[in-house]
């Protein structure tokens, strides 16, 4: 309950990479969230701010599939 | 605080409710089903909550937009039975827009039928496990809260939330039923024992006499001060508002303002001003409290 969910209302699946496109967390990751213990939702935002980083490095226009 | 195996939450924001999936042996039940826009991510989430189950009954709380928008996707998708609680269902049966605030608040949903009503006081089975049907009128007037008494659990909708209450929409409209009923139904949820809320937005939480009392302490406010009441209503449906469409330029929402409802309404009727100046102070107040930001231009949701 401590660890906020990423969630921002954009709540729509890319189909290349199968992440959210607003949280860049998988089906797997928002379905389970709530469950979640806490050490599993820091490292589940863990790998949200690498994906987020990754994808920020791609050159405008890019595809999103570069990232999952 | 941990939740019966069989009950799975799927946690949402504050456009699609969340969403509920009961295990029932093979079948499955589901309350409340999200936004329009999303009902796609509604999809693949409940078929994973599933886990290989038939989804034979949606159930919802209340006839708001972001309870009821995926109802249709999710029976095209399951066949499954639809049940609503009996005071909402003229409204979806004749699918009034008005009745169902989606016109005066610029919100979408789509028709959807339905097959069997809820009553107040109805004691159904989730998940094998027996919830009495509370009526939980306020936010909205119809709305049903679900109570498993053995196994403490509320199902609040948006009657309870960890930090207050949905948006009094009954008061906007000039319907001074309203607060008085959130009062009747926040002092009725005050007796309940309850250990874990599942309430319609944010995480399930356990501390319950503490969120009724933060409750009734905002509702208070709401009711020596109908101006307080109405801008923080005002500062939530701009913002959802906002989260749907993303990004507004910042020079078309005082036309926006005059043009929706339940904005130039509340503008006129509690503020005595404008629907544009009423919009200019909303859209600082909520960059000031960081929930809005502006770019180019455009006023935009967290997140872009
Ligand atoms: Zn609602």
């Amino acid at each position: 309950m401590s660890v906020a969910s990423p969630c921002i209302d954009v709540c729509r699946m890319d189909a290349q990479s199968g992440l959210c496109e607003g949280c860049l967390r998988t089906i797997d990751e928002i379905a389970g969230w709530a469950a979640a213990p806490d050490e599993r939702k820091i490292l589940i935002l863990a790998a949200v701010a690498q994906r987020r980083a990754r994808l920020d490095a791609l050159p405008v226009g890019a595809a999103r599939k570069e990232v999952s | 605080m941990t939740l019966p195996q069989q009950i799975r939450v799927l946690e949402r924001g504050w456009l699609s409710a969340n969403n509920i999936v009961f295990h029932e042996g093979a079948e499955a039940t589901l309350v409340d089903s999200g936004y329009l826009t999303h009902a796609g991510q509604t999809l693949a989430l409940v078929a994973q909550a599933l886990e290989g189950r038939r989804l034979v009954r949606l159930i919802n709380t209340h006839s708001h937009s972001d309870h009821i928008g995926g109802n249709a996707a999710v029976r095209r998708a399951h066949g499954c039975r639809i049940l609503v609680p009996e005071g909402m269902a003229p409204a979806v049966e004749d699918w009034d827009e008005d009745a169902l605030l989606l016109s005066s608040a610029h919100q979408q949903a789509e028709p959807f039928a339905f097959d069997a009503t809820i009553a107040p006081g109805d004691e159904l089975e989730m998940g094998g496990i027996r919830w009495r049907a509370l009526h939980v009128p306020g936010h909205d007037m119809h709305a049903l809260a679900y109570h498993a008494p053995r196994e403490r659990i509320l199902i609040s909708g948006d009657a309870l939330w960890r930090d207050g209450f949905g948006v009094m929409f009954a008061e906007l409209h000039g319907d001074p039923s309203g607060l008085p009923a959130q009062r009747r139904t926040l002092e009725m949820l005050r007796e309940l024992d309850v250990g874990v809320v599942i309430p319609g937005h944010g995480a399930p939480f356990a501390d319950y006499a503490d969120a009724v009392d933060r409750a009734l302490v905002r509702l208070a406010a709401f009711e020596q001060s109908p101006e307080r009441m109405a801008k923080s209503a005002m500062k939530a449906l701009f913002t959802f508002t906002l989260l749907e469409k993303r990004r507004m330029p910042r020079a078309t929402i005082g036309e926006h303002f005059s043009q929706v409802a339940i904005f130039r309404d509340v503008s006129r009727n509690f503020f005595h001003k404008e629907p544009a100046a009423v919009a200019a102070q909303v859209i600082d107040e909520l960059l000031g409290a960081g929930v809005l930001m502006e770019q180019d231009g455009d006023i935009v949701a967290r997140g872009g």
